[in-house]
């Protein structure tokens, strides 16, 4: 048996193991940059986790989402994924670590996340609209950012043919 | 051992080079991390490496540093000998798998995946004598709407961003491609949203 199929497969494996490696948050896009993994379904899994309870999100300067595995149930799932890989990689059999007495040792340690207010731990952001977040800078600001880029574009650059010629 | 001191050896050459000299002397950020990327690339193209800059640099780039990012994404086609010389640049190894160089504050995301926009789209800058390649915004639009429907991390930055492509680019952007990305990436909502935006402002 592989071990990330203890952890539902490997997406949820390599969120976990990129959430215990980053002490102090990292956003989904560094997650899947880092793990070769496919976007949409790394968000899916923060989500999920987040559910349970098992990673906390903030929202950071510039509205950047930071996910970091709670302080509970977040470390002692990182706590088991680290046991895991020591134990496999002293060739310790799975199936008796899958076994009923070894299961019942570790489910003395396993919050009850059914009974958690889930509400309590979703992204603040989630569910704004377009118009909600676009309204944050005042009028006017994003058209003349635009502009300016513009303008310092064709200050710092020249084109030729097909090419844009770096003026250094 | 003898391995180690040979790139310490390579290091310190290099950062005795005119060419670290004239990076470490750039004030400007943004000026600084296209005079790297020029040097870094062509370097990697001496040995074999294709290098295509993607992500929030190449936005940084089109946008003339105004939409300013934290670290240059690199998708390239082997990453043993980039991660080579990266540390050749004086560039360290961080424990997020980001490469940093505290001298030139430039921070470095190395890519392996298959770049998955368009090969033909690619715009080309000179940076001295060299040709650096930069993703379409057209790919870089349909990259930052996907962040901003699905991964939510910093949705205001994405929707900023790719309604300025859209505004800067207007006069040259394929719209026809950019329609065909939209709709197998499921964003068409989102960029006919970035398009009203771009309309207005």
């Amino acid at each position: 048996m592989k071990i990330e199929m203890l952890f539902g497969g490997n997406t949820r494996f390599a969120v976990l193991e990129a959430l215990a490696n980053a002490y102090d948050g990292t956003t989904a896009y560094q997650i899947a940059i880092t793990k070769g993994l496919d976007p949409s379904a790394t968000y899916r899994c923060l989500t999920e986790l987040l559910e349970f309870r098992i990673v906390e999100s903030e929202t950071k300067e510039r509205n950047q989402t930071f996910y970091k595995l709670s302080e509970g149930s977040g470390r002692a799932a990182a706590e088991f994924l680290r046991s895991l890989k020591q134990k496999t990689s002293e060739s310790v059999d799975l199936e008796k670590w899958m076994s009923p007495e070894m299961q019942a040792e570790r489910m003395k340690k396993i919050v009850r996340f059914d009974q958690l207010d889930k509400s309590k731990f979703r992204n603040k952001n989630e569910n704004q609209s377009i118009d909600e977040i676009m309204s944050k800078r005042t009028p006017g600001e994003l058209s003349a950012l635009i502009a300016s880029s513009e303008l310092a574009f064709d200050e710092l650059f020249e084109q030729e043919d097909n090419m844009f010629i770096l003026k250094i | 051992m003898t391995e180690n001191r040979s790139i310490e050896e390579t290091r310190n050459r290099f950062k005795t080079s005119p060419e670290y000299t004239e990076l470490k002397g750039e004030r400007d950020p943004f000026k600084r991390r296209m005079l790297f990327l020029g040097l870094f690339t062509k370097t990697l193209k001496q040995n074999g490496v294709e290098a295509i800059l993607v992500g929030g640099e190449a936005i940084d780039i089109y946008t003339a540093g105004t939409f300013a990012t934290a670290d240059v994404d690199l998708v390239v086609d082997n990453k043993a000998i980039t991660e080579k010389f990266l540390n050749r640049f004086g560039f360290g190894k961080e424990a997020n798998g980001l490469w940093l160089n505290k001298d030139l504050i430039i921070v470095v995301q190395v890519i392996t995946n298959p770049y998955s926009g368009d090969p033909e789209k690619l715009r080309k800058f000179k940076v001295k004598d060299h040709e650096l390649r930069v993703a379409a915004p057209e790919d870089l639009i349909q990259n930052r709407l996907y962040s901003a429907k699905f991964w939510k991390s910093n949705t205001q930055r994405d929707m900023e961003q790719s309604i300025a492509l859209l505004k800067i680019f207007a006069d040259s952007i394929d719209n026809t491609y950019l329609d065909k990305i939209a709709k197998e990436n499921d964003i068409v909502d989102y960029l006919a949203e970035a398009r009203k935006y771009a309309l207005e402002t």
